[in-house]
């Protein structure tokens, strides 16, 4: 039996009740000797949601939105594996963006019969589950490790009060105790800038401009002095007359991030290194140290911006909120960012922004 | 002051927060001023007093879990070998993280975990217990 001229009739009753009768949108197309494809049939859901123009399609992976014929969309399916999983963005006919997993059927290489199964709500499920997920520990960290510079300097201010320490060793601990609230005063900037663009969603305002490197690298050197001095660090930085067009304040906080987390990894007593480089059409921003290292796995979890996160070598507070932010500001101000490392010889994080 | 007990009771403290020992040097001075405190920054050096069998031998133990290069765990895995048993071993820790309290059942000579900072009661009841 030919399908295509016997099965599939416009009129045919018995053909029109059974795909209509399904809850997804159906797609028939055939197959032409060219691979290009003809579309022979929309079942009434497909006409109802999608809608048939051409569809705009944003997989979730790339993240770009074209309008992809279903020609492409196809060529784009097939060349996956079988069982790779195939979620599809669809921008619909009422303007509204839903998510399928799409599953092709081909019928003697003639006929493509296309099934697009909704799972906007499982998707947005899980979205919300990994949004709490981060909440809880970001709460966690607000309410637990916030509070040690505070507990710290309680239980200091107490024991003077009680005559149990003078205030020689008063002073002797105030390094200790700076170096706690410096840690927490970052993380609680990074909190406020994430917790900004979370409100904001895609309409983050950014003020490119001229900006010296070593103006910001001056001005936030202060705040790693006492992790620096502790962890007897050699920190080693070059002055440099560079500039880059970025917006001053995301781009101190990305350097911030850097530095506090080469410091971070770095093993006492270890190297932590700024260079600056630049040719006539970008502007290189190295940031080293020779510290504890990262995995290809954790590299590939950091630039897909999964929140990971690691306790420093002296247990200093993370979350990966600090690389999330970092990413996210490269990209607002059109930067790239590389990630060099060998596990236990150490990391090289490489900022780059066009001139 | 506590009357009678542990009098010359023997403390370790084992805890990179040096404002912690700090704590626990004074609580126990003052609850306790014939007893002797020793602490330790880095968890290795703790280590080799302890294997040192010159040195005396501790009563009590403080140990803090979160220390960078051998932390506390990895210290509880080699004291095992080199533990004399008469020594108790407290953890003392500002986790809150249940994993920990979890992980320090595995542990048959840690006798107790004691949430930071050390308290005058705190104290008491580690030793009493």
């Amino acid at each position: 039996m030919d399908f295509e001229q016997n099965v599939y009739q416009k009129d045919n009753f018995f053909f029109d009740t059974i795909v209509n009768a399904f809850p997804e949108p159906i797609v028939i197309d055939s197959i032409g000797e060219n691979g290009n494809l003809t579309t022979l049939y929309y079942n009434k859901k497909y006409v109802e949601t999608i809608g048939t123009s051409s569809i705009e399609v944003r997989t979730q992976k790339q993240m770009f939105i074209e309008n992809m014929t279903k020609n492409k969309l196809f060529n784009t399916l097939s060349s996956a594996t079988k069982e790779q999983e195939t979620k599809f963005i669809v921008r619909c006919k009422d303007s509204i963006n839903r998510i399928y997993r799409v599953v092709f059927n081909l019928y003697n290489q003639k006929i493509l019969v296309t099934v697009l199964n909704e799972i906007t709500d499982v998707e947005k499920y899980r979205e919300l589950e990994r949004m709490n997920t981060i909440k809880d520990r970001l709460l966690s960290i607000l309410s637990h490790d916030s509070r040690m510079p505070l507990n710290s300097l309680h239980a200091l201010l107490d024991m003077l009060r009680n005559n149990d320490i003078n205030f020689e060793d008063f002073n002797n601990f105030l390094p200790e105790v700076e170096q706690q609230v410096d840690k927490v005063i970052t993380f609680l900037d990074n909190l406020t800038s994430w917790i900004q663009m979370q409100i904001k969603k895609g309409e983050v305002l950014i003020a490119p401009q001229m900006v010296s490197v070593d103006e910001v690298i001056q001005e936030i050197k202060p705040l790693f002095q006492s992790s620096i001095i502790a962890k007897k660090i050699n920190f080693e930085y070059v002055p440099t007359d560079i500039q880059v067009y970025v917006d001053y304040n995301m781009f101190s906080l990305i350097i911030r991030n850097l530095i506090s987390n080469a410091i971070k990894f770095a093993k006492t007593q270890g190297n932590v290194s700024i260079h600056v480089e630049t040719d006539s059409f970008i502007v290189h921003i190295i940031i080293e140290d020779n510290g504890i290292g990262l995995t290809k796995e954790e590299i590939n979890k950091i630039l897909s911006t999964q929140m990971i996160s690691h306790q420093g070598t002296n247990h200093e507070i993370g979350f990966g909120l600090g690389l999330t932010l970092v990413q996210e500001y490269i990209k607002l101000n059109k930067g790239s960012l590389n990630i060099l490392s060998v596990p236990n010889q150490g990391s090289k994080f490489i900022v780059s922004f066009p001139i | 002051m506590v009357e009678n007990i542990h009098h010359n009771t023997y403390y370790m403290i084992v805890d990179d927060d040096i404002i912690n020992n700090k704590i626990c040097e004074v609580i126990i001075k003052k609850n306790m001023p014939n007893s002797q405190i020793i602490s330790f920054t880095e968890a290795y050096r703790a280590l080799d007093y302890l294997v040192d069998t010159n040195n005396h031998v501790p009563d009590i133990i403080f140990l803090d879990i979160n220390m960078p290069e051998i932390d506390g765990w990895e210290f509880l895995n080699r004291y095992e070998k080199i533990s004399n048993q008469k020594t108790k071993l407290i953890m003392l820790s500002s986790s809150t993280n249940e994993d920990d309290m979890n992980n320090t059942q595995k542990y048959s000579l840690v006798k107790g975990f004691i949430q930071k900072p050390l308290t005058m009661q705190k104290l008491i009841q580690s030793i009493v217990s």
